[in-house]
């Protein structure tokens, strides 16, 4: 029988100690993770803008497409990322499968349509709201964009913060195209993934514990300058 | 003179305003193809022309649906006729308030300060021209707060101060006083006589009898998509031409 207790307390007596290992996993996750969010929303958020403010021949379609793509299998864009990667695909000689780089490509697929969307969503509200205004004050496409943009912005944190859960929370992908080399592609669900599989489950939840941790202080964070904006209006 | 002028059918419907300006970003003409379909049991305006004096405060009167909004539209260029043209008599520099206040989600500095951006207003006055603006119209003491925090009359004066900081030649205003009590009616309707005396032409919706009766200098009175009536406000009060006219100013329901 598991003995729960035990398990719970060295899992806290792991994270207590923190040693070398831990801390490259958790550095790693965060430099992969965080370096996709802002690579996707570098993409996305000004896209969506565009998408708001113009109209064009097939862009309902685009639109329903990044719908569906939010809820993208994971493991799927790791198996097609692979199959093009592997050294006999067609990009095999960039070399960089099981690398950080490829990681960071499969999160920004992932990522890409959740904030797109959802921002999109957030800016043709506000582009609803403002356009009568817009429009008799002459404004142009990208002064409009730049309008609802910056009007929208913590709004648009919440689009943001849902694809950095994503980003946190996403195994199939990279372990499939990281490969969860130690030191190198290990993050922190992948270790997770393996350290349970392996029966060493004080290792795996200390890392679990540690995720939830680290999405309750970003979202934390999000959430007070909401209500910092909420509390003087601008959102 | 200010000249508005359409020669042949023009179909629109404050209904479908969102439909049509869809369409026609493609092309008017297609409107007109499209009539039979969508919008047969809503025309609204077939071959209306007038011609609206370049002085004073002109106002659209009417019951609702009349088409006072669409006109005021069309006049602002926010909807594009699908037939005929609108003429102005000068370089026109168009000051527009909306019935429903929109105000950006920004303080009510920043809010001015946009108007005169987007209109490429850049000087080093711009700064004493808020402030100015902000002491007139009794709001200095919000200047840094956000306009959502302010009371709706303080945000339709602000609405009408940006509208009027990037010195427009026609301002043109729908219902702005509908939600307000009648101390911040007589402050607005001060403004507007203001403003008016140094030249700048002023068009109002409204279907408030008593404003029309304070503040206007020629009525324009719409019915289904139609100006019934044009004159001014003394005749217009005193014998209406119309049996509409008298009708609506007696309060009874017109078909």
């Amino acid at each position: 029988m598991i003995d729960y207790l035990t398990i719970i307390l060295e899992s806290f007596r792991l994270i207590l100690k923190f040693d070398n290992e831990l801390f490259e996993i958790i550095t790693l996750s965060l430099r992969i993770s965080l370096t996709a969010l802002f690579i996707s929303i570098f993409i996305s958020i000004p896209s969506a803008a565009l998408f708001s403010v113009t109209n064009f021949f097939g862009k309902n379609f685009f639109i329903l497409i990044s719908n569906s793509l939010m809820g993208l299998p994971p493991v799927l864009v790791g198996l097609v990322l692979y199959i093009i990667f592997s050294s006999s695909g067609p990009l095999g000689y960039l070399e960089i499968l099981y690398t950080p780089t490829i990681m960071i490509i499969a999160q920004v697929i992932l990522i890409f349509p959740i904030v797109f969307s959802l921002s999109y969503q957030v800016l043709s509200e506000m582009l609803d709201e403002y356009d009568e205004l817009l429009k008799s004050l002459k404004a142009n496409i990208s002064q409009k964009i730049i309008t609802i943009t910056w009007d929208a912005r913590y709004s648009l944190l919440t689009c943001i913060l849902a694809g950095l859960g994503r980003a946190m929370s996403e195994v199939g992908a990279i372990i499939i195209v990281g490969g969860n080399i130690a030191h190198l592609t290990r993050v922190m669900t992948t270790s997770i993934a393996l350290e349970t599989s392996k029966g060493n489950l004080e290792l795996a939840i200390s890392l679990g514990i540690i995720l939830i941790l680290i999405s309750i202080f970003l979202n934390s964070l999000v959430y007070s300058l909401k209500v910092i904006a909420k509390k003087y209006s601008y959102d | 003179m200010f000249v508005l002028v359409s020669t042949s059918p023009t179909y629109l419907s404050p209904y479908h305003l969102k439909l049509i300006q869809k369409v026609s970003a493609y092309s008017w003409d297609q409107m007109e193809q499209a009539k039979g379909i969508s919008f047969n049991k809503s025309n609204l305006f077939k071959s209306l022309s007038f011609k609206i004096n370049s002085k004073g405060i002109s106002l659209f009167m009417g019951p609702n649906g009349a088409g006072k909004t669409v006109c005021l539209k069309l006049i602002a260029d926010l909807l594009k006729p699908d037939s005929g043209k609108i003429y102005y008599n000068k370089n026109v520099r168009i000051g527009y308030v909306s019935q429903k206040t929109v105000l950006l989600r920004r303080s009510v500095y920043d809010n001015l300060l946009y108007a005169l951006k987007i209109s490429n207003i850049h000087n080093n006055k711009i700064k004493k021209m808020i402030n100015n603006t902000l002491v007139i119209s009794n709001l200095y003491k919000y200047k840094s707060s956000s306009a959502r925090t302010l009371s709706i009359g303080q945000q339709q004066l602000l609405a009408i101060m940006r509208a009027l900081i990037i010195k427009p030649n026609l301002l043109l205003l729908d219902e702005p006083c509908s939600n307000l009590d009648p101390q911040s009616t007589i402050v607005i309707e001060s403004i507007l006589k203001k403003v008016s005396s140094i030249g700048v032409k002023v068009i109002l919706v409204t279907h408030d009898v008593l404003q029309a009766k304070r503040k206007a200098n020629e009525i324009l009175f719409i019915h289904n998509g139609k100006i019934v009536e044009q004159t001014s406000k003394k005749k217009f009060f005193s014998s209406p031409k119309t049996i509409i006219a008298n009708n609506y100013l007696k309060g009874m329901l017109l078909k």
